[in-house]
């Protein structure tokens, strides 16, 4: 073939290719995914059962056939079992289905709520249906539910959600002083938790919360337990001791409704502790108090706007206070009179491995051989998991000034006991 | 008439080829469904094997059929081209049919729709294979 025939054959493949490519696009995007929750189906008796099955293969006979777009396309779809539910007024059906897809992709898992199996294009999924008889012989669906979402809506889990749950953890074995919880009881051991020391009322005062739960995870910058020096935030009070547990005092801050989390910094020349004492608008607002000597408290100023959502407060032994509001961290030199943003560097190569950066929640901060230490987690929403454990990023600082991220550390949150 | 008939041929294998290309492409690289997109491709590949025949042929059918008189020589090439002609046709063909069929059954078994898919075009290859021998076996004859 000579080159004009060349080119005259590779004209007609491209205009034919740009054809077909503009009409299989063309017929998907005239595709439009069938209504839900509006849809009506025909029968002619009182069976929710039925009626539900029926619907359920009208709706997945619209994703069948060459026209659906893969992100909606499948070849079958059977109910494995329909459950008719009584737990409210009127009667739900929960189906449990298998769907077999065109195609193994992530977006027909979204469009259409379904969850993978081990099997290549076979995926499973529930749906909860309620129907309305329009008294005609038609059905309309007018609740198309999540199993959980229904959950949510029966009695009994309204009435589990309004009694107060407290969740329990088992003790820290990495830390040989540290506190502990059991059976309603505050703890603080200085051997690894050989020796447990009682902290008197500690639980009440120090764990319970105005909803009547009580929180037994304490806060890392919540609480300092040292041989010299052992403390915890307990409402307005400060409860502490000096003598490793043998007796406790109490040191009263002030009158405010303790409202969110609380911190605690022991520096050199004082004590700073932080917590909410005003909400507003759903957001908590923080104030730190600073006391030399535990009996006389005062505030330390905070930046312009004041402190809301924070994450972590720490203050160093030389007395610089740093303060995070997720990933926002602030740095104040000289007791709160100035305030300037620190930059977190990125994890680089957590970075370039996962195509995003996990770590996003200033969550602790702690010296040792004066290194200061940061770390970040990934928040409520954190899912990026290193041996079956979340991790979190550890930073250091020489200056503390600037941070540079030294390795990943599994998270280091207590097991939860039974 | 046989370039009309080739050129249609290359028109029809090279709007499907697209297609099935064109999905395959779609599949494998916007959905990440490697193994669904390669089967679509393999299938479009197929058929593209079509496209460039019936475009060779297009553009060399007639030479044969220019009416001119041939002598004996030039008359045993003919056939001896027509021969390759030929078998060149069942193989294509078939490889086009088996990039169809592997297209159609994808969605029911990719086990059995690449043994369809191989056994059309094994079939082709046999039938081109046959007539291949029985061409040698006259032509020994003579």
């Amino acid at each position: 073939m000579k080159i004009k025939q060349i080119m005259i054959s590779a004209a007609i493949f491209l205009w034919a290719f740009a054809a077909a490519a503009l009409f299989r696009e063309f017929v998907w995007d005239r595709f439009i995914p069938p209504q839900t929750t509006g849809s009506s189906v025909e029968y002619y008796a009182d069976d929710p059962e039925m009626v539900s099955r029926i619907w359920f293969q009208e709706y997945f006979d619209q994703l069948k056939g060459w026209t659906v777009p893969y992100e909606y396309r499948i070849t079958d779809a059977r109910i494995n079992q329909a459950e008719v539910l009584d737990d409210l007024d009127e009667p739900y059906v929960q189906l449990d289905y298998t769907v077999y897809t065109a195609s193994s992709n992530t977006q027909i898992v979204q469009n259409l709520e379904l969850m993978t199996t081990d099997t290549r294009r076979m995926f499973t999924g529930q749906m909860v249906l309620h129907f309305t008889d329009n008294g005609d012989g038609t059905y309309t669906l007018d609740n198309k539910l999540r199993p959980v979402q229904y959950q949510i809506m029966t009695p009994e889990f309204q009435e589990e959600r309004n009694t107060p749950q407290t969740q329990h953890y088992k003790i820290r074995t990495d830390e040989p002083m540290t506190y502990y919880i059991a059976d309603g009881v505050l703890y603080v051991t200085y051997d690894s938790g050989d020796t447990l020391i009682e902290v008197p009322d500690g639980y009440e005062k120090v764990c319970a919360k105005s909803d009547g739960r009580y929180e037994e995870l304490l806060h890392s910058n919540s609480y300092i337990v040292t041989e010299e020096f052992t403390g915890f935030v307990a409402g307005n009070d400060l409860l502490y001791s000096t003598d490793m547990g043998q007796t406790w005092q109490t040191s009263h801050i002030g009158d405010y409704p303790n409202l969110a989390n609380s911190f605690f910094s022991r520096t050199d020349n004082g004590y700073y502790v932080t917590f909410a004492g005003d909400r507003s608008l759903g957001r908590d607002y923080y104030t730190t108090f600073y006391s030399s000597d535990l009996e006389n408290w005062k505030t330390i100023n905070s930046k312009e706007g004041g402190w809301s959502g924070l994450t972590c407060v720490y203050w160093t032994q030389s007395g610089i206070g740093y303060y995070a509001q997720g990933e926002y961290f602030y740095m104040t030199p000289d007791g709160g009179a100035t305030w300037q943003e620190i930059e977190i560097p990125e994890a680089v190569e957590v970075t370039a491995e996962l195509g995003f950066n996990p770590y996003d929640t200033v969550e602790r901060m702690y010296e040792e051989s004066g290194i200061l230490y940061l770390v970040v987690g990934q928040g409520d929403d954190g899912d990026y998991v290193r041996d079956g454990s979340l991790v979190e990023a550890l930073y250091e600082s020489q200056d503390g000034s600037t941070f540079t991220f030294v390795e990943e550390i599994a998270d280091d949150t207590p097991e939860e006991a039974g | 008439m046989k370039k009309i008939l080739w050129l249609i041929s290359g028109i029809v294998s090279a709007f499907l080829s697209g297609m099935f290309l064109y999905e395959g492409g779609k599949l494998f690289f916007w959905f990440h469904d490697r193994r669904g997109g390669v089967i679509v491709l393999a299938a479009g590949c197929a058929v593209f094997i079509l496209f460039i025949w019936s475009m060779i042929r297009f553009f060399g059918a007639g030479t044969a059929d220019d009416g001119r008189m041939a002598d004996a020589g030039e008359a045993a090439d003919e056939k001896e081209r027509n021969l390759f002609h030929d078998v060149a046709n069942e193989i294509v063909f078939g490889c086009a049919a088996g990039g169809i069929i592997l297209y159609l059954m994808r969605l029911y078994s990719t086990f059995l729709a690449c043994a369809l898919a191989a056994g059309v075009v094994l079939l082709a290859v046999a039938v081109a294979a046959v007539r291949l021998a029985v061409s040698a076996f006259i032509k020994s004859k003579k």
